[in-house]
């Protein structure tokens, strides 16, 4: 169960090794951990989920708008479906919203229809096209103009981080070593196997899968294909104050065209409104915000919904996804490298990702792998960070237990010492600040830490034994906390 | 419960004793803190206590006064470790601690949350998020009792505030390259600024926003922009402190729902202190963000007697309340709720303005009718400036709002 650092090169060679532990990867390796394999899941920032994965519109999307009969919309269907039945089982927060496509123009309008009709393709089969009245009845505070729309009742908010990482957590929990820190610079054969190294050491494994996200596409042309290039394309979003949840009950999706993708607003599962994304091409990925990106979304938000000028902001932030020149997921497998290539997930990955899992345990069978199913697989339960009412703060059990889960040292979200505690010593414990936001909220709300981040700091210290002023630095936390 | 406080700041702690010395017997006051005490517990330098105290107190001690005044009153009881849960079902609170949940039943609510300071994400500043970044307040939670070592610190804002952020980065050993504000001007009295700038004084640079911060682990660096010129600059830094531009915490009293107020974006409040729901009060730094701890004292005495008065007669009867609103440039005004009382005991109302202004003078009339004309100089954003309460008793109980403005 001890995450591995570089340091332990094993001379075991692994099975399978997966490049990549955003949620596709995680996913990946979790599924794997059922069959009787060993497998190493590398990544090279310090924490799962870290890059694409942590910095997204945080939707479980049903797929209705999925190109009919591509790779991408048959596994982004079933991906829905497994998520909804596994995020019930581990505790990841879900709350099925439902979405409003609303159309702003004649334009926009003359599209609905079609999209009603690409959704049941897609086998999506209970979108309703509705009129602008029952719009304004569904959603009161959108901005006047609006020509009608489409309602999508499967569209669900879901906890992208919660996800990520308790896919990984099952992962570990059976049997996956997990390589944190660990970026991949080279790869060549060595033996039966193929060497992945890079500056913290090497790996040996049999069968490399990609799912390397922005760095896919490099890691696609070391095994040499290079069969597609990555573009980074940065999207802002804006999140606004909690107490402006209640100007909307769905996501408010825009009608894309030709000429524009548009912004959506959504709830979130933190209960928050986000507006964005904005979609910028980049050259280097870069997840900072910029003035014109914000300012963009402010407009398009206020047109959306007008009530918004009147509420506060929390925070903006930024995340970048994997475009590629391809309309298609790249899902590739090759016998004679023995390599698996999973790139080109575009934006689909979080809700995808168990139908990708799936689908790529399938293709082991074509790299020379049997699978034999282990007799157990250990489950996890995930900390519940969703609706405030099943939160540690107001649970009398787990008060009486332990009194650290009724003090509450993040006021804005809630989030108690207890919580706090726990996430610095799980099984993937939090190694950075960002890593503590992810697994219990602290320091995500208005106040954005000016109350709780000392006491966070103080808490951090004692437990890792770093200096605060180490900590401040940005020093990259202890290996292991156990 | 007679009286339940949210908020043993100043406010909260000083209306428990106020409410004790009146006679009223069963007076919680509930803080979410460790300890009791409010923001006054991080604030390390000697500006407390001058008004209200007759001493010259650092902010710890002003708290343990403050703190040790109410827990030796009768009848109050300090409960801190402690959050409010929900205050929807007045007269039913909920609450949460290390015991447990609970509920309480009380009479009559008083909220005295207090303010933060708004911190870059709220500020939509553009850039990567590194480590850092602080405000005051942040930055001196951490800084009580532990030396944090050097590097080089740009301070956001020119508020009295402001000024104590230099002085607390200096004490622990950073060096202070550059003061920002937006304004023309800063926005302190010209002693503070002077005392605070001390002998190596930083220079402000004001009519200048932040429109970056850079850095991938820590702070690297801030980019800045002249307002007029549109002149760009970029600052080597290890720390982007945030300051002043507070805003009430009234997450509470906006879910309870009590009418609140788009200027001050607190709970809208009378003279007494009342709002929208009888019963329930709202004081200090809440309703007006932020002023000074005296204000929040004096503030506090004068609730803790409307809220003894209620509690002697509940029902008054009819209340009419009349909105009191202000027009561009000005920002806000507290009390912004009219209703029919003796001018007597209404205190001065606080204006305060977006932007700088020079002389001019203040308006107030009710449905074009003009009740009071004042002149009102210097207005400099997020600080107030008094205004006499002699027209309340002008204004006619059966007609529209009151509005106040302001010409040049």
């Amino acid at each position: 169960m001890m995450i591995r650092k570089a340091r332990d090169i094993m001379a075991e060679v692994f099975d399978v090794a997966v490049i990549g532990a955003g949620v596709v990867g995680s996913a990946i390796a979790r599924e794997l951990a059922q069959y009787d394999l060993k497998v190493a899941l590398l990544e090279k920032r310090s924490d799962v989920g870290a890059g694409t994965s942590k910095a997204n519109t945080a939707i479980l999307h049903t797929g209705f708008d999925t190109i009919p009969g591509s790779l991408e919309g048959g596994l982004l269907s079933r991906g829905y479906a497994r998520m909804l039945t596994y995020a019930s089982e581990v505790g990841i927060p879900v709350e099925r919203t439902g979405a409003v496509l609303v159309a702003w123009d004649e334009a926009q309008y003359r599209r609905l229809s079609g999209i009603c009709d690409t959704a049941k393709r897609n086998g999506v089969m209970d979108l309703e096209e509705i009129s602008k009245e029952q719009l304004y009845e569904l959603e009161p505070r959108l901005g006047v103009g609006a020509w009608g729309g489409v309602r999508v009742p499967g569209e669900s908010i879901i906890c992208p981080f919660t996800t990520t990482i308790a896919l990984a957590t099952e992962a570990v929990l059976n049997g996956v070593r997990l390589y944190l820190d660990f970026p991949v610079e080279r790869i060549f054969p060595e033996g039966i196997a193929k060497a992945l190294a890079g500056p913290r050491g090497s790996v040996l494994a049999k069968v490399v899968i990609n799912v390397a996200g922005l760095q896919s596409g490099r890691v696609d042309s070391m095994f040499g294909f290079g069969r597609f290039a990555i573009t980074p394309r940065r999207g802002e979003l804006i999140v606004f104050d909690k107490l402006s949840r209640s100007l909307i009950s769905r996501i408010i999706l825009p009608v894309p065209t030709p000429i524009s993708k548009g912004v959506l607003i959504s709830p979130t599962i933190f209960g928050n409104l986000i507006v964005g994304p904005t979609a910028e091409d980049l050259a280097e990925p870069s997840t900072a915000t910029t003035a014109p990106g914000m300012q963009e979304l402010l407009k398009r938000g206020y047109r959306i919904l007008p009530a918004l000028r009147n509420e506060s902001i929390t925070n903006a932030y930024a995340g970048v996804r994997a475009a590629t020149e391809h309309k298609d997921y790249q899902i590739h497998a090759d016998q004679a490298t023995r390599y698996i290539c999973v790139g080109g997930i575009r934006s689909t990955g979080l809700s995808a990702c168990l139908g990708i899992a799936e689908h790529v345990a399938g293709l082991l069978d074509t790299v020379g792998i049997k699978l034999k199913r282990k007799p157990e697989f250990r489950r996890t339960l995930m900390p519940y960070l969703g609706n405030v009412e099943r939160r540690a703060f107001l649970n009398d059990d787990q008060i009486r237990r332990d009194g650290d889960y009724g003090r509450v040292v993040c006021h804005c979200e809630r989030v108690s010492r207890g919580e706090i505690r726990d996430a610095l010593c799980g099984t993937i414990p939090a190694r950075s600040f960002d890593g503590l936001r992810r697994r219990t909220r602290c320091l995500q709300g208005r106040c954005q830490g000016s109350h709780c981040f000392a006491a966070i700091a103080e808490m951090v210290s004692k437990e890792t034994g770093m200096p605060l002023t180490d900590l401040i630095e940005g020093a990259s936390w202890r290996e292991t906390l156990e | 419960m007679d009286v339940c406080v949210i908020g043993a700041g100043p406010t909260g702690l000083v209306a428990a004793h106020e409410l004790s010395r009146l006679g009223v017997s069963r007076i919680c006051v509930v803080d979410r803190e460790p300890a009791a005490g409010g923001m006054p517990r991080h604030c390390p330098h000697p500006v407390f206590g001058i008004v209200d105290q007759r001493r010259v107190l650092r902010g710890p001690s002003y708290a343990k006064r403050l703190t040790e005044m109410a827990r030796r009153s009768k009848g109050v009881e300090i409960i801190t470790e402690t959050t409010l849960v929900a205050s929807s079902g007045f007269p039913e609170i909920a609450l949460t601690g290390p015991e447990g949940t609970f509920r309480v039943c009380t009479r009559a609510l008083l909220y005295a949350t207090g303010c933060r300071e708004t911190p870059r994400g709220a500020r939509l500043i553009a850039g990567n998020r590194p480590l850092g970044i602080f405000t005051t307040e942040s930055l001196q939670r951490l800084a009580v009792g532990k030396p944090l070592l050097g590097g080089r610190a740009v301070i956001v804002g020119a508020e009295t505030v402001s000024f104590s952020t230099l002085r607390t980065l200096r004490a622990f050993g950073a060096e202070v390259v550059s003061m920002v504000t937006e304004h023309p001007r800063h926005q302190t009295y010209g002693v503070i600024r002077a005392l605070a700038g001390g002998l190596s004084g930083v220079r402000v640079l004001t009519g200048t926003r932040v429109v970056s911060i850079a850095g991938a682990q820590r702070v690297e660096s801030v980019e800045l922009e002249g307002i007029e010129t549109g002149q760009r600059r970029v600052i080597d830094c290890d720390w982007v402190v945030f300051t002043g531009e507070f805003v009430p915490e009234s997450e509470h009293p906006s879910t309870a729902g009590v009418d609140m107020d788009l200027g001050t974006r607190g709970p809208r409040v009378d003279s007494q202190f009342r709002c929208s729901k009888d019963g329930i009060f709202a004081a200090g730094n809440l309703i007006h963000a932020a002023e000074m701890a005296h204000v929040c004292v004096g503030d506090a005495k004068r609730v803790a007697r409307a809220i003894h008065q209620f509690l002697q007669s509940p029902s008054p009867g009819e209340r009419r309340r009349l909105s009191i609103t202000v027009s561009s440039p000005l920002a806000w005004v507290c009390p912004n709720v009219w209703v029919p009382i003796q001018s007597a005991s209404c205190r001065y109302f606080l204006l305060r303005s977006h932007t700088c202004l020079g002389q001019g003078r203040v308006m107030i009339s009710q449905e074009n009718r003009a009740l009071w004309e004042a002149r009102l100089d210097c207005f400099v954003p997020n600080r107030s400036l008094k205004l006499s309460s002699g027209w309340v008793t002008s204004v006619r109980e059966d007609g529209g709002p009151v509005q106040i403005d302001w010409r040049s």
